[in-house]
């Protein structure tokens, strides 16, 4: 009986013990892969104005896992041409003569809102990219900034981007023409409705004469 | 039997434009604006590595959890030793995708995850190359930190 006794609780004494081993293993290996997640959002943001005209957008920054300690910079490109090449990106933003507000230093925790204002000092195309660094990890994102901005010579100048405005004319016109369509086709079956039950009555009324 | 089916036809035709109104409104959907997201690794660890000597290549696992292409280009940030510029990456070890560049010159494309709240992963290797370097190199044994930040945005 009591070696019954004693056989059961080796048997337990293991069984804890293993259980422990697993715990250990899995807190060990949590505090070594640490990995988060970090986020921005819009992808690119688009600036127009005028010089010396300060515009501003806000930009979501997310991180998951942990609150994130970042630092926020740009880097702006020296020459025309669209490129999403990072090393085409050498100026910072005082030698590109662009005024930016935004904070330097950031904490994310879940999920946070910046405001980037931008104020150019000369007349032109920017190009640049806001980059999320935090300060522990190896890892940063970042979003493109384009900006045109253009003199103010008394008339309203209309800077665009033409996929940006064709996109939003085009959604607009899709829903007229559809509640268009709707409508002539109630009107069209409720006439035809109409045009039946007139036809009826009169062939009942020749009918019972 | 003739009036029966008249008052069906002309029941169906009244109400038809009612069941068309239904139809269109049933939509909702909850949109997301894209985002740029990445999963972040501590540190990438580069080994032991001296003056005249080619490093041990190291994988460096990226996974892209936001909702666009994304490019990811290995920059240096602010004041770093010089050793550190010669950097090298690889997209594979082998294959067409072998070729080592320096920092600065390499970049690798990410396509978004197949859905929305899903993962793709992907990877490259990186490794230093002191071979032919001439500067100068801290005596005895140190651990060197540089600010390597490996960006990515949308493609």
């Amino acid at each position: 009986m009591s070696n019954l006794w004693q056989h059961q609780v080796k048997f337990q004494f293991k069984k804890n013990l293993f259980i422990l081993c697993i715990l250990f293993t899995g807190i060990l290996l949590s505090s070594i892969v640490s990995s988060y997640q970090i986020g921005i959002s819009p992808p690119e943001t688009y600036f127009f104005g005028q010089t010396g005209e300060e515009r501003c957008q806000n930009i979501m920054l997310f991180s998951s896992g942990k609150a994130v300690k970042a630092e926020i910079f740009t880097l702006w490109k020296r020459d025309l041409g669209s490129s999403k090449v990072i090393k085409d990106y050498t100026l910072s933003e005082e030698e590109k003569g662009v005024l930016l507000k935004y904070p330097k230093n950031v904490l994310v925790r879940e999920q946070e809102n910046i405001t980037l204002c931008i104020k150019p000092l000369f007349e032109g195309d920017y190009e640049g990219v806001l980059i999320l660094s935090p300060e522990n990890g190896a890892m940063g994102v970042g979003s493109w900034i384009k900006f045109q901005s253009r003199m103010y010579n008394g008339e309203e100048k209309i800077l665009s981007y033409p996929s940006l405005l064709h996109k939003s004319v085009r959604g607009e016109k899709s829903n007229t023409s559809f509640f268009l369509l709707f409508l002539i086709e109630s009107t069209f079956i409720e006439g035809a409705a109409v045009v039946i039950l007139s036809l009826f009555m009169r062939s009942r009324l020749h009918g019972s004469q | 039997m003739r009036n029966k089916l008249f008052y069906s036809a002309l029941f169906l035709l009244f109400f038809m434009p009612f069941a068309l109104a239904g139809d269109i409104t049933v939509f909702e959907a909850t949109v997301y604006g894209s985002v740029v997201s990445v999963e972040v690794p501590d540190i990438i660890y580069l080994g032991n590595i001296s003056s005249g000597f080619v490093g041990e290549e190291k994988r460096v696992d990226i996974v892209n959890t936001g909702t666009t292409d994304i490019i990811i280009t290995p920059i240096l940030i602010g004041d770093h030793d010089p050793i550190f510029e010669k950097l090298y990456f690889s997209k594979r070890l082998s294959g067409v995708d072998y070729s080592f560049r320096q920092v600065g010159n390499f970049s690798l494309n990410m396509s978004k995850p197949s859905r929305l709240g899903g993962t793709n992963n992907d990877y490259f290797y990186t490794r230093m190359d002191l071979s032919d370097y001439t500067g100068s190199v801290p005596s005895g044994v140190s651990t060197l930190r540089a600010n390597v930040k490996f960006v990515a945005t949308s493609g």
